[in-house]
């Protein structure tokens, strides 16, 4: 972990779009504010705070003009994880190959450091699991709480991140990462009601390579998130059908959540959590809309 | 070298060993359980929960099961170890009776035993005077020709018989196989003399059950008829009837020089004394007396002597067992039986005649006197038989394999208990294995059930 940290160390996580007014920051405000980074003139309005005329101006050319500057603002930051039971795969106890929720952890320590470093505040949401919840915050030691937390959290339950997003105020960014096998309509709904009111979101999609590539022989899948369903035979021919059936799925998320206004990365567990995390705040995720965005390739 | 009792026992469990392979290879079970996140998009088809294994696992509980039954086989099918030398079997059968001369007898003994103590011949002797007694090893080993003296012939022996040699060697044989299982072939030997009543009327069905040639030594046969043994009969025991009295002396015989025995004729030829107690009172001795009851007639040689004779006695059963019947009443019942002793035999007649009658004196009482005054043991045709008799009766071929003598029943050799033991002790092993798997088994499903309930 302290390696990711390290190569995320002077990264910045700039907001896509002005963020709306807030405590000054490091992000463009939509609110012209009394910053001392001028911007323009402007005509004296009726109105205007008389403190904001340029006085040397009015004395040089007895027009009374205004002195407008951008205003920087802070966006608050809330890591949403997914903490549901199929994060956890594949099993430790089988394979010793990273799980979902291995990744999705790094990312998310990796995205808070990040949005810690630009003084935004971080909070935490985890869906399922234990349910943790941190508020935003700037203050020092809170990545540190962030990754505790995440550490702590047992991957158990059903999805269920829409209520979690629901009362979220839409002046924040948030990072939703998850395998959108749980409550995928209810959030995506959510999700496009917040962007509409301002928020940028921001979805990584964690997929496990071994759900891309099925285990030879013949198997009993069961679900460990709805274990109330029958098991499925997985066998050589329903190999195929199952790879079409999720790989429509993936483009079908993608093409939603992009058409919802939301960034979307697909994430591989064999890929670098530090290059996700840089694909994530350089913005990657919302500028490839029209292709799939998938980082899975292990860097050498 | 390893040889089989029962091949198609050891046959059969190497073929249960070998289905217990295929089976283990082709075992349908339950395939294991995958929890996979996204087996929604697994297509919805019925779950076939069985799959083969083609890779078995399990190679432990597999090896145990096959050596189980491996030794089951080994244990029920007779497994033994025959050494590393064949060797050739060899049973002697000497049937002397009707013999004439000791010394060719011998002599022929002599010749029939060549070789049969050689380090690579396993032999077997069966003598057979009265009855046939198969020597043991031991006994056969110590064996001397000049053993054989002049009990082993005499007209009181059974006449010769060929089909109880057969019979006899077809035992020994079997015995001697049982006891040396890497006998390879058994050789047939007899001694006997080559006589016309050698050769019975069973002999072709038995002949045919001997399944190799047969060497044969002649053993020097009487030269003389049989008639030439019954020469003289002796009254014993009480007073006899003067009307058996009369009726030998209408027939020929005429009372001896002694004055103890009656002679049929004066030539000096060999004669065998026969002893014919036939008192007055028609109760020989050791007989049972009862109440006289009178019986209707007499039968001899298959003709009837009706007459009406008064039974007195009975002759017990012990004596008849060891004698041979020579005369019946009417209803059955024993009325003169012959009793064989060292050199000669001795008759018993029951047969009460009264002293004033004549009817031993007519013609019907012809086949009663006949047989009551032959020789003992019955009238023999000791003519000799001609060389292509001969060569019918050895036959052709090699001598009979050792294969033909084997029984077909369960053979136990003495390593057989600690097969079983062995295999029984692998079956409760097998058992032990199987129960911790299942065990394991139950528990992994145990575990995983669990962990989808927490789920």
């Amino acid at each position: 972990m302290g390696a990711m940290l390290d190569a995320l160390r002077g990264v910045r996580w700039p907001a896509r779009r002005p963020v709306s007014a807030g405590l000054p920051g490091a992000h463009r405000s939509r609110q012209r504010g009394t910053s001392g980074e001028f911007t323009e003139y402007r005509l004296y309005r009726q109105g205007d705070d008389p403190r904001r005329l340029d006085w040397k101006l009015l004395a040089r050319s007895n027009r009374a003009f205004v002195r407008l500057t951008d205003d920087r603002a802070l966006v608050p930051t809330w890591i949403v994880a997914d903490a549901s039971a199929s994060l956890a795969f594949p099993l430790k106890e089988t394979d010793d190959r990273p799980t979902k929720w291995d990744l999705l952890r790094a990312v998310a320590i990796g995205l808070a450091a990040v949005a810690h470093s630009g003084a935004d505040p971080v909070g935490l949401l985890v869906a399922s699991g234990n349910g943790a919840r941190l508020t935003p915050r700037t203050r020092r030691g809170t990545v540190r709480e962030i990754s505790r937390a995440l550490y702590e959290t047992r991957c158990f339950g059903a999805s269920d991140i829409a209520p979690l997003l629901a009362p979220l105020s839409p002046n924040t960014r948030i990072v939703i990462l998850s395998d959108l096998l749980g409550d995928f309509e209810e959030t995506l709904k959510t999700v496009s009601q917040l962007i509409a009111a301002g928020a940028q979101v921001d979805c990584v999609h964690v997929v496990a390579v071994e759900e891309l590539e099925l285990p030879d022989g013949a198997w009993l899948a069961v679900d460990p998130d709805e274990s109330e369903l029958p098991p499925r035979a997985l066998h050589r021919g329903a190999r195929a059908e199952y790879r079409k059936a999720f790989d429509a799925f993936r483009a079908e998320a993608a093409r939603r959540w992009r058409a919802a206004g939301a960034g979307y990365l697909e994430a591989r567990t064999d890929a670098s959590p530090a290059r996700l995390v840089r694909h994530i705040v350089s913005g990657a995720a919302g500028e490839l809309a029209a292709e799939p965005a998938a980082v899975g390739e292990r860097q050498a | 070298m390893i040889g089989v009792g029962a091949p198609w026992m050891f046959g059969a469990a190497v073929f249960a060993a070998l289905a217990t392979c295929v089976l283990h290879f082709l075992s349908v079970r339950r395939p294991p359980v995958l929890l996979l996140p996204t087996m929604r998009f697994l297509p919805e088809r019925p779950v076939r929960a069985v799959s083969r294994n083609a890779r078995p696992s399990d190679l432990f509980l597999l090896l145990l099961r096959v050596l189980a039954l491996l030794l089951l086989g080994v244990a029920l099918s007779g497994l033994y170890w025959r050494g590393s030398g064949i060797k050739h079997g060899r049973v002697v059968v000497l049937q002397a009776a009707n013999s004439g001369d000791v010394l060719g007898t011998q002599n022929a003994v002599t010749r029939a035993l060549s070789g049969a103590f050689a380090a690579d011949t396993v032999t077997r002797i069966v003598v057979m005077d009265t009855t046939a007694h198969m020597l043991s090893a031991a006994q056969t080993k110590a064996f001397k020709a000049e053993t054989i003296s002049a009990p082993m012939k005499g007209a009181n022996y059974p006449a010769a018989s060929l089909s109880a040699a057969i019979l006899t060697a077809t035992r020994a044989a079997s015995a001697l196989v049982r006891e040396e299982r890497n006998v390879d072939a058994v050789d047939l030997v007899i001694v006997a003399p080559f006589v016309r009543n050698w050769k019975d009327a069973a002999f072709p069905a038995v002949r045919a059950t001997w399944p190799g040639a047969i060497r044969l030594f002649n053993a020097s046969p009487v030269v003389d008829s049989t008639n030439a043994y019954v020469r003289r009969l002796a009254l014993v025991g009480g007073k006899a009837s003067e009307a058996v009295v009369s009726a030998l002396e209408v027939r020929g015989w005429t009372l001896s020089n002694s004055g103890t025995s009656y002679v049929q004729t004066a030539s000096a030829v060999p004669f065998v004394p026969i002893s014919l107690e036939w008192p007055a009172s028609g109760a020989p001795e050791g007989w049972t007396a009862s109440n006289a009851n009178t019986v209707g007639a007499i039968i001899a040689r298959g003709e009837a002597l009706v007459f009406p004779f008064e039974r007195v006695a009975h002759i017990p059963d012990a004596i008849l067992a060891q004698g041979r019947a020579l005369a019946w009443w009417s209803d059955g019942e024993v009325a003169a039986v012959e009793l064989p002793t060292s050199t000669s035999c001795t008759r018993h007649v029951g047969i009460a005649v009264p002293p004033s009658s004549d009817v031993l004196q007519g013609q019907a009482a012809r086949a009663l006197l006949q047989a009551l005054s032959g020789p003992c043991g019955g009238e023999r045709d000791v003519g000799q038989l001609s060389e292509g008799e001969v060569r019918d009766v050895s036959g052709t071929g090699l001598a009979a394999p050792a294969t033909t003598f084997k029984s077909n029943a369960v053979i136990h050799t003495p390593w057989a208990p600690l097969w079983l033991i062995l295999a029984i002790a692998l079956l409760i092993c097998e058992w032990f294995v199987r129960d911790r798997e299942d065990r394991i088994t139950d528990a992994i499903e145990a575990h995983s059930s669990v962990a989808r309930r927490v789920a």
